[in-house]
C-alpha cells in the first residue's frame, strides 16, 4: 500500500492510498482534521477499513496444511 | 748726571713710582731705564722717548692689566664668551690655521668670477615667481586625474563619427525656430486631458452596452402591458389561477455503499466505500457498539461536540445531491467501529 498526505487549506490533511503495489486496482481517499501526524496515525486505521470493506479484492493467503496424525 | 736725593716721585695721585730725574735730557725717567742706561751707556734719545712711550703705556693701562691673562691660558674661539686678551688670540691663531690656502682661494675666485655676470634674477621676481608656481599647484590640485581623463576620451572617441554636420543643425535650428512661440499645451493641462480620455468609455465597451439595450428594447417589445399585468395580479391574489407544482422529492437513485468504519480520536471523514460517494442524498451511521458513544459533525467536531450517537444507536442524514459536504465523526473514548449506509 502506498499512501499519500496532501494538507488542506481548511486544516484538514487529505489521505489518499493506492494498492497497486500489491496487485489490488484499489484506491481510497479520505479526510481527517488536524496536520500531517495526525493523517499519518489515521493511515493504518483506514487502510484496515479498506482491507476489511474490499477483502473480496485481496488475495486470500493459502491455509496451512494440516499436520498428518499417526495412527 | 747730578743725582737728586728723591729717587721716588709721586705721580697726580700722589703714588710714588720709580722715576728719576734727568738733567740731560730735562725730564724724568723710569728706573727701568736707568738700569738699560747703566749697563749699555749707549742710551739714544730715541730709545728714552720709545722707552717713556711705553712706560707710559703701561701706567695708562696699569688696572686692566689682568685681562691681558697668561701664556697658559687656553684658546678661545667662541667671541661670545669672556676671555683674556692671551686666550683670544690664541683662539685667532687657531682660527686662521684653518683658512685656506692661497690656490684654494684662487679657486674659489674663479668660481666666483664665473658666476658673476650671470643674470639671476632678483627678489623680487623670485617672489612674483613662486605665486605664479602657488596658483599652478592649486589647480593642479583639483585638475581631472588620468583616470578621468581617460574616461572623458572614451566617451569622446565613441562620439566621433556621430556628431551631425553643420547642415543638419542648421536644418534642426530652423525645425526649432518655427517650433518656438506656438501655443503648446502645459504639462498640467495635458494631464487632465489624459485624466479625461480614461474616463472614456472604449468603443468596445459602448458596443457591450449597446447590446445589452438592444436586448432590452426587444424584451421590452415583448412584455406583458400594463392591462395583462393587472389581470395576472388579479387572478393570484383572488385565488382563481390554478397552479401545477413540478419537481421531485429527493430518492435514492442508485446503489447504496455500505461498509465500516473505524471511529478513533481523530476526526475522520465518514462513508462506506472508499471516499465519500459522489450525490449522495443519505447518509446512516449505526454505532454498534454497546458502551461508547461517538460525535458527529463539520471537521471542527471533538469528543464534547457535534451530533452524539450513543450504543446502538444510529444516525441518518438527509444529503443533499448537489452540495459535497463531509460529515466527520470522532470517538469520545477509544476506537469503536461503526456500520455507514450511503445512498
Amino acid at each position: 500500500m502506498i499512501y499519500e498526505l496532501s494538507p488542506q487549506a481548511d486544516s484538514t490533511t487529505r489521505i489518499s492510498v493506492d494498492y497497486r503495489d500489491e496487485g489490488v486496482a484499489l484506491q481510497g481517499t479520505t479526510h481527517v482534521a488536524g496536520d500531517g501526524d495526525a493523517a499519518r496515525a489515521y493511515v493504518a486505521v483506514f487502510d484496515r477499513d479498506l482491507r476489511m470493506n474490499y477483502k473480496r479484492l485481496f488475495p486470500t493467503p493459502p491455509a496451512p496444511e494440516p499436520e498428518e496424525v499417526e495412527m | 748726571m747730578a743725582t737728586f736725593p728723591e729717587n721716588l716721585n709721586q705721580d697726580a695721585s700722589t703714588i710714588k713710582t720709580p722715576a728719576v730725574y734727568d738733567s740731560v735730557i730735562k725730564q724724568w725717567l723710569m728706573f727701568s731705564q736707568l738700569l738699560i742706561l747703566n749697563n749699555s751707556g749707549q742710551v739714544t734719545k730715541a730709545q728714552l722717548d720709545a722707552f717713556n712711550r711705553f712706560a707710559a703705556t703701561v701706567y695708562a693701562i696699569d688696572g686692566g692689566i689682568d685681562s691681558l691673562g697668561a701664556r697658559a691660558d687656553a684658546a678661545q674661539t667662541d667671541p661670545t664668551k669672556a676671555a683674556t686678551a692671551i686666550a683670544i688670540l690664541k683662539g685667532l691663531l687657531q682660527h686662521s690655521l684653518g683658512l685656506g690656502t692661497d690656490a684654494t682661494l684662487q679657486d674659489i675666485k674663479a668660481a666666483l668670477g664665473v658666476l658673476n655676470g650671470k643674470d639671476y634674477a632678483t627678489q623680487t621676481t623670485l617672489a612674483e615667481a613662486k605665486e605664479v608656481l602657488d596658483a599652478i599647484k592649486t589647480a593642479a590640485a583639483t585638475a581631472a586625474t588620468e583616470a578621468t581623463l581617460a574616461a572623458v576620451k572614451a566617451v569622446l572617441d565613441s562620439l566621433d563619427g556621430k556628431v551631425a554636420t553643420d547642415a543638419k543643425l542648421e536644418a534642426a535650428r530652423a525645425l526649432l525656430a518655427s517650433l518656438d512661440g506656438k501655443d503648446y499645451a502645459t504639462q498640467t493641462t495635458l494631464a487632465a486631458v489624459l485624466a479625461k480620455l480614461a474616463d472614456l468609455a472604449t468603443a468596445a465597451k459602448q458596443d457591450d452596452a449597446k447590446a445589452v439595450l438592444d436586448a432590452i428594447k426587444t424584451s421590452a417589445a415583448a412584455a406583458a402591458t400594463e392591462a395583462t399585468l393587472a389581470a395576472v395580479k388579479t387572478a393570484l391574489t383572488d385565488g382563481s389561477q390554478k397552479v401545477q407544482l413540478s419537481g421531485s422529492k429527493v430518492r435514492i437513485a442508485s446503489a447504496p455503499a455500505t461498509g465500516v468504519k473505524t471511529v478513533t480520536g481523530t476526526a475522520a471523514e465518514v462513508f462506506a466505500g472508499t471516499s465519500r460517494k459522489p450525490g449522495r442524498s443519505r447518509l446512516e451511521i449505526a454505532n454498534r457498539h454497546p458502551a461508547l458513544a461517538i460525535r458527529v459533525g463539520p471537521a471542527g467536531v471533538t469528543d464534547t461536540t457535534g451530533r452524539s450517537v450513543g450504543p446502538l444507536a444510529t444516525l441518518a442524514l438527509d444529503m443533499d445531491p448537489m452540495s459535497d459536504v463531509p460529515i466527520y465523526a470522532v470517538s469520545e473514548a477509544g476506537a469503536l467501529t461503526v456500520e455507514v449506509f450511503e445512498a
